[in-house]
């Protein structure tokens, strides 16, 4: 079995969260709080269920094969509605695969707020959430 | 789970420049990591680093076999393979990340 995530011995403890923090921190009204959750579902698009409120962002640039530039960030954070103080939950496919490169991509763009969903789709489906 | 798209009001975001370099290598960088027997994680299954394999979905990855493969017999540093998805910790961890201790 694997341990709880804050038992892994990560370095970077707190990027990672559970399937239980995302869905305590859902349950606040985001007018109750300033600094807001939000999850985004990062696999490619149209290829399966997302969790009930989950965005898609996939920031990548299709023609270039590479990370999205300034303007395309912002267009794509403006899109899905964040602000720079919006804490960022990534889930996606695969060991959260996209999840993890959708991560880093917002680190290059300096939004820190941002945390990945241990075992990513797979696990909130198994779990029978919504 | 749903397939529903939800909609949330839209901001105005002001980001910085992307900033690369703290987390991306560049050829050169990694040429020079390379040579200076740095190590190279490939994190591909292990069929797909044999290359026996190549990656049907992203085409621009569609290159089989491991790096670096033009420097291999003047730096034989191959790339250590460390699949980021294991079918066997995949059935028996839900695709949870790996602990440190299992790095």
């Amino acid at each position: 079995m694997t341990a709880p995530v804050e038992s892994r011995g990560y370095v970077h403890g707190d990027v990672l969260v559970s399937t239980d923090w995302v869905a305590t921190h859902l349950s606040d009204p985001p007018s109750a709080s300033s600094n807001p959750t939000r999850t985004c579902c990062s696999t490619r698009p149209g290829t399966s269920g997302r969790r009930a409120g989950g965005l898609d962002a996939g920031p990548h640039d299709q023609l270039r094969r590479d990370y999205l530039s300034r303007a395309e960030f912002e267009s794509l954070a403006a899109r899905i509605g964040i602000t720079p103080g919006t804490t960022v939950v990534f889930y996606g496919d695969k060991n959260n695969w996209w999840a993890c490169y959708a991560f880093w991509v917002f680190q290059l763009f300096g939004h820190t707020q941002a945390r990945v969903m241990d075992g990513g789709r797979l696990k909130w489906e198994q779990e029978g959430r919504r | 789970m749903t397939r529903d798209v939800p909609m949330y009001p839209a901001t105005t975001y002001r980001a910085r420049e992307r900033q690369d370099a703290p987390h991306r290598a560049f050829r050169n960088e990694v040429m020079a990591h390379v040579r200076s027997k740095g190590q190279l994680v490939d994190v591909r299954s292990p069929r797909r680093q044999r290359g026996a394999a190549a990656h049907a979905e992203l085409p621009e990855r569609r290159r089989a076999a491991r790096r670096p493969h033009p420097w291999r017999e003047e730096h034989p540093v191959a790339a250590r393979s460390m699949p980021a998805t294991a079918r066997s910790r995949r059935r028996t961890s839900c695709g949870r990340s790996t602990s440190r201790s299992t790095l």
